[in-house]
């Protein structure tokens, strides 16, 4: 099953990156990435070169429990929906806070 | 040579006991241990679930529950003062002043919370969160309504909101009691419950000399010197002055901790 998990992705990417604006679904992840993006520089005051996907919160970016609660309500109140705390517990990078936000917004 | 006499031992701080006393005093701390898992087994299987019986008020249940917590901690300690140390605590009378307000205690030895549950009466308190489904336990830690720590968000938003309603917290910052020879971590959190409940914070000191049940020690390895120790209630930081620490709420709350953390423990060497 190793080829889907190299390929899926891949082709997801491609067509965000061909078609942006085309659909609701292809848009999210680039729209959750600039959501999450902004709420980093504007409430948690990340200074803006230090954000990328790989960028890892709790070292990185220096995220600590606190800003991880107010990060969860702050996602619960843009999408509606709710993110149980063990699941943003295993959350390391701003990429795996992007894959909660498009899960969570669907 | 001469063995000390018994009788002269809580004369002197800084006493060395002999053999015969050191071996009853380290005999003295088993058997605190035992007390206090006796005690908890009977309380905590009988008096606690009575409650449930007898009081079907929950907020009352709640305040007998935590006033029967500090009365048998009281006992417990004046059990163990009785032979192992001795304690003082100093400004006391701004334990009566402590309704709607955060204590932040530093963590030197197994037993402060103990001593801080004991003196802080009615206070509110974390608790780890296995306890709720420990038999033994679970009706004390329920009947009291302490906060378990598992959830961070029910966590901060339910201390903020017992805070804001008049209860009086107790936190230690660093969490849990931090390996010698290590530089404590003071986290954020108290700050931050106190800053959004609008609550003043009250720094207690605690020292222990010699040191004494720190992590990582076994219960036997009791120093042959005279312990003391010391509990220092602090002028309370208050809530309109937090605003000097910062403009950020992150960048406040650290500051105000890092304060805290100064007043309350002696930098490493």
């Amino acid at each position: 099953m190793a080829w889907n998990r190299c390929i899926l992705p891949r082709a997801v990417g491609k067509n965000v990156s061909q078609s942006p604006g085309t659909g609701f679904r292809m848009n999210t992840e680039q729209e959750a990435y600039n959501a999450i993006r902004a709420m980093l520089i504007g409430e948690f005051e990340i200074p803006a070169d230090a954000i990328h996907r790989d960028a890892r919160l709790y070292e990185d970016l220096g995220i600590d429990s606190i800003d991880a609660v107010d990060m969860v309500v702050m996602m619960r109140e843009k999408t509606g929906a709710y993110i149980a705390p063990e699941r943003f517990k295993a959350v390391r990078t701003i990429g795996d806070v992007v894959g909660i936000y498009v899960s969570i917004s669907r | 040579m001469t063995t000390p006499v018994d009788a002269t031992m809580n004369k002197r701080q800084s006493r060395t006991f002999g053999p015969t006393a050191h071996f009853f005093r380290v005999a003295w701390a088993g058997l605190s241990f035992i007390l206090f898992g006796i005690g908890a087994i009977g309380f905590g299987l009988a008096w606690f679930p009575m409650l449930y019986l007898f009081i079907r008020n929950a907020e009352r249940r709640t305040r007998v529950a935590r006033s029967s917590v500090s009365v048998l901690f009281g006992g417990f300690i004046r059990f163990m003062a009785w032979v192992l140390f001795r304690y003082d605590v100093s400004g006391a009378e701004r334990i009566a002043q402590s309704r709607r307000c955060v204590v932040v205690a530093n963590h030197p030895s197994l037993i402060d919370a103990v001593f801080l549950m004991w003196l802080f009466r009615g206070a509110d308190c974390v608790v780890k969160s296995a306890h709720w489904r420990n038999p033994v336990m679970m009706f004390a830690v329920r009947a009291a309504r302490y906060l378990p720590n598992d959830d961070d968000e029910y966590l901060i938003t339910t201390a903020v909101q017992r805070v804001r309603d008049g209860s009086c917290l107790l936190l230690f910052p660093e969490g849990t009691r931090t390996p010698p020879g290590r530089d404590p971590h003071f986290k954020r959190g108290a700050a931050v419950i106190a800053s959004r409940a609008g609550a003043d914070l009250i720094p207690v000191r605690i020292t222990c000399q010699p040191p004494v049940l720190r992590k990582g020690e076994p219960w036997y390895a009791i120093p042959r010197q005279g312990i003391c120790f010391h509990l220092e209630v602090l002028p309370r930081l208050r809530h309109e002055r937090f605003c000097d620490f910062g403009v950020s709420e992150k960048t406040r709350t650290k500051a105000i901790m890092h304060y805290l953390k100064n007043q309350l423990i002696e930098p490493l060497d």
